[in-house]
C-alpha cells in the first residue's frame, strides 16, 4: 500500500520515464479594463459596511466589458504561450482546456463540445486531441499533471494547457445580494478575468522542467464552496465558506508540503518561488507564516502576490503569476518554483519546476 | 502491459434521484466497489466524466462530491497512508475512454494502484432544461494494472473541429431563467461516424490487425444512425457493433463493455470506439485478461 497521501508523480518506486516536461512557454492574456474594489462596493445593492481592500489586500482587477469572453481570453492566451514559445500550434498533440467557466458568445456556457476543441480550432492546432479538464481553481495545475504524465512516458510530445476564466460576473450578481461581511457571496467580490496558457514538451531526462507534481483531494470539505446558475441572474453565483476553506488549507497544506518535499529530496530553503492560489494577500501571508513556524525555515524569496492589481483570477492564477515574475525579471534559469493549488474540493497540490534558459530569455532578461 | 477494467457498474435514475447525477454516480460508484471487494479508501484516483449534473453545478468538481459521498479517504491528510485525487474531464461521449487514457498513464508510472472512472448524467432540475434528451444514467469502471500482456492499449484520437455546428449543449438566459438546450444537425451521425472509423483505421492500422481480427467492437453514443453509419463505414454488419440498451450519455461506452465483457473469453480483443461533438472520435483495443470483469453487473435503481 502507498504510504504517501498525495498522488505523486514521479512516484516512489516507479518505473524510470524516458522523458522529463519542459515548460516551453507561458503567456497569459489581462482585459484592458481595471476595476477597483471602492468602484466594485460602490455597485452593491445594500450598504455593507465592508472593506474589502483591507480585507483582501485586492486593489483592483481586470474585467471583461462583455466584448472577451472564456473563450477569446483561453485563445489570446494560448496565442501569447505560442509566440513566447516559439512554437507553431500545429506541432500541438494535445490541448486541455482547463478554466470553471465556459462561456463563448457573452455568457453562454458551453457543455459541449469541450472548450479545448474551440481554442484549437482558433488557433490552428486542428488536428490535436483536444479535452477540459475541470477541477476548480486548480484546473490549470491540474491539467499540467496530466500532461506532465503523458509527456514523461512518451504518449505526447507538446501539449497546451489554457484556461480563460470570464469569471467577474459572479462579482457583479453578488453585488445584489451581500448585506455584510458574513455575507457566502463575499469571495465572489474578489474575482477578476484572465486568460493563461502554458506549453509544455517533451525534454530529455535531466533538462529542467517540472520535478514534481502531487495532488490530493480533501472531500470533507467538498461543499465549502459551491458555483451555479441560480435565478434570474446571468452566468452563475457562488457560495462560499471562506473561513472553513482557509482553515482547512491552513491545516493541511504543510504536512503535503513536507511530503512533496522528502519525495523530492529538498528543503524548503531549496525553493526560490513560491505561488499560491491568489485569494487574498492577507491569506497568502498568513499561509506562507504557517509555513514557516511549520517548517522552521522560509523559501528563498516571499511569496508572489499578485493579488492586489488582478484579483483572484480563478484556475489561471499561478500562471498569470508566473509570467508576472518572468516578465519582471524575478526568476533566473534553474531555480525551484513552487505552484501550490488549493481550490474548492478541497484540493491541494504542489508543483515543482524549474526553467531552462531559453524560456527566460525570451521574457527579455538576460544575464 | 495496461489498465484493466476490472469491474463495471451501471446504475439509473429512480423518482427520487432522477434530477440527480450525482447520487447516481454514487450508486454506480459503490455498487462497483462493493462487488469487487474493494474498500472505498483503495481508491487512489477518481475521474469523472459525466456532464449533465444537478443545478448545472460549475464548482467544485462533481468527482470531489461523489469522493466525498462514497467516503474514499476524504478526511484530513495524516501519515503512513493515501489519499484520493479527484477531478473531473470533460469530452462528451468521448470522456470516459479520455478518462480511461488519463487513468492509464498514472497506473503505468505507479502513481497510483487503483482507479475509479465514473460517468453520470441526469437532468439537472425542474425548468433548468429545454428538452433534457437522456435518460438518467451513470456508470462506474474499477480499473487497476496489469504487467502482462493484456488490458487498454494506446488510444487513437481523431479531431474534425467544426466548432459545435453538429452537435452542441449550452447553459444560457432563456426568459429569464438559466436553461440548458441541445443542438444537432441532420449530418451528426454521418459525421460522428467519420471520425469514428478514421480513429479506427489508425488503431488497427499501428496493432497490424484487421477488423475481423476483433472479437467484439463496442461503440459509443447509442445512436442507431451513427451505428448504421459507423458499420458501413468499418464494412462489418451492424448487430458486431455494440451499443448500450438505454438513451445514456457518458455512460454509454461502460454500457456497451458490460454486454462485451459478458461475452468474451480470455484474449479477446475488444475494440473501444468513442465519438463525440467536437467534433472527436477515439478507439483503442483492449485485451480481455484471463480472469475477466465479474458478470455481477446489474444496474442498480
Amino acid at each position: 500500500m502507498r504510504t504517501q497521501w498525495l498522488v505523486m508523480d514521479p512516484a516512489a518506486g516507479g518505473p524510470p520515464m524516458p522523458f522529463r516536461t519542459r515548460v516551453a512557454g507561458a503567456g497569459r492574456h489581462l482585459p484592458p479594463t481595471h476595476l477597483t474594489t471602492s468602484d466594485l462596493m460602490a455597485t452593491t445593492r445594500h450598504h455593507t459596511h465592508i472593506d474589502l481592500e483591507r480585507l483582501t489586500g485586492i486593489h483592483e482587477r481586470r474585467v471583461s466589458v462583455g466584448d472577451e469572453d472564456s473563450y477569446s481570453l483561453a485563445t489570446s492566451a494560448a496565442l501569447d504561450c505560442l509566440e513566447k514559445g516559439d512554437r507553431t500550434a500545429e506541432s500541438i498533440d494535445i490541448v486541455i482546456s482547463c478554466s470553471i467557466t465556459k462561456f463563448r458568445g457573452g455568457l453562454t456556457q458551453w457543455l459541449e463540445p469541450s472548450m479545448a476543441s474551440f481554442v484549437a480550432k482558433a488557433i490552428g492546432a486542428s488536428n490535436a486531441m483536444t479535452f477540459d479538464v475541470s477541477n476548480a481553481c486548480a484546473g490549470m495545475l491540474t491539467g499540467v499533471t496530466v500532461a506532465n504524465n503523458w509527456i514523461r512516458q512518451g504518449t505526447a510530445k507538446r501539449v497546451l494547457v489554457v484556461s480563460g476564466e470570464y469569471i467577474s460576473q459572479l462579482g457583479q450578481n453578488a453585488a445584489r445580494h451581500i448585506r455584510n461581511i458574513m455575507s457566502k457571496e463575499l469571495a465572489s467580490l474578489t474575482l477578476g478575468d484572465a486568460g493563461a496558457a502554458l506549453l509544455l514538451e517533451r525534454a530529455e531526462p535531466g533538462s529542467a522542467g517540472i520535478t514534481m507534481a502531487g495532488f490530493t483531494t480533501v472531500a470533507d470539505y467538498s461543499r465549502l464552496c459551491l458555483a451555479y446558475p441560480k435565478g434570474r441572474e446571468p452566468a452563475a453565483r457562488m457560495f462560499t465558506d471562506a473561513r472553513g476553506i482557509h482553515k482547512a488549507a491552513m491545516s493541511n497544506t504543510p504536512l503535503l508540503l513536507h511530503e512533496v518535499l522528502d519525495a523530492v529530496g529538498i528543503s524548503i530553503h531549496d525553493i526560490d518561488h513560491v505561488i499560491t492560489h491568489q485569494t487574498s494577500a492577507r491569506a497568502i501571508r498568513k499561509g506562507m507564516a504557517k509555513m514557516a513556524a511549520s517548517f522552521g525555515d522560509m523559501p528563498r524569496h516571499d511569496a508572489v502576490i499578485t493579488v492586489d492589481r488582478y484579483g483572484n483570477t480563478a484556475s489561471t492564477t499561478h500562471t498569470v503569476a508566473l509570467v508576472e515574475e518572468l516578465e519582471a525579471g524575478h526568476i533566473r534559469p534553474g531555480e525551484t518554483v513552487a505552484l501550490i493549488a488549493l481550490a474548492s474540493g478541497l484540493e491541494i497540490g504542489v508543483v515543482l519546476l524549474n526553467l531552462d534558459e531559453e524560456l527566460v530569455n525570451r521574457y527579455g532578461h538576460i544575464d | 502491459m495496461g489498465t484493466l477494467i476490472d469491474q463495471v457498474c451501471l446504475s439509473h435514475g429512480g423518482w427520487r434521484d432522477h434530477h440527480s447525477a450525482l447520487r447516481i454516480a454514487v450508486k454506480a460508484a459503490r455498487n462497483c466497489l462493493d462487488i469487487a471487494g474493494r474498500h472505498p479508501n483503495d481508491v487512489d484516483l477518481l475521474v469523472n466524466a459525466g456532464i449533465y449534473r444537478d443545478r448545472n453545478l460549475g464548482e467544485p468538481a462533481l468527482a470531489a462530491l461523489i469522493q466525498k459521498d462514497i467516503g474514499a479517504n476524504p478526511e484530513n491528510p495524516h501519515a503512513q497512508t493515501h489519499g484520493t485525487f479527484s477531478f473531473d474531464i470533460s469530452n462528451g461521449t468521448c470522456g470516459p475512454l479520455t478518462a480511461l487514457q488519463i487513468v492509464d498513464g498514472f497506473l503505468k508510472s505507479h502513481a497510483i494502484d487503483c482507479a475509479l472512472v465514473v460517468a453520470s448524467d441526469a437532468n439537472p432540475g425542474r425548468g433548468m432544461s429545454e428538452r433534457f434528451p437522456f435518460a438518467p444514467a451513470g456508470a462506474a469502471m474499477l480499473c487497476g494494472w496489469t504487467d502482462d500482456d493484456c488490458g487498454l492499449q494506446r488510444v487513437h484520437w481523431i479531431s474534425s473541429l467544426d466548432e459545435g455546428e453538429s452537435s452542441n449543449a449550452t447553459v444560457g438566459l432563456v426568459d429569464g431563467h438559466n436553461v440548458l438546450r441541445f443542438t444537432e444537425s441532420d449530418t451528426v451521425d454521418s459525421q460522428f461516424a467519420e471520425a469514428a472509423s478514421r480513429a479506427v483505421d489508425e488503431c488497427l492500422r499501428e496493432a497490424q490487425l484487421e477488423i475481423d481480427d476483433v472479437d467484439a467492437i463496442i461503440a459509443a453514443p447509442n445512436r442507431f444512425r451513427f451505428r448504421a453509419e459507423l458499420a458501413m463505414r468499418l464494412a462489418v454488419s451492424e448487430d458486431r457493433i455494440i451499443v448500450s440498451d438505454n438513451n445514456v450519455h457518458t455512460a454509454s461506452m461502460a454500457a456497451a463493455f458490460v454486454q462485451a465483457a459478458d461475452r468474451a473469453r480470455p484474449g479477446d480483443r475488444i475494440l473501444l470506439i468513442a465519438a463525440g461533438a467536437g467534433i472527436v472520435a477515439g478507439a483503442a483495443l483492449y485485451r480481455v485478461p484471463p480472469t475477466r470483469v465479474s458478470r455481477d453487473h446489474k444496474p442498480v435503481g
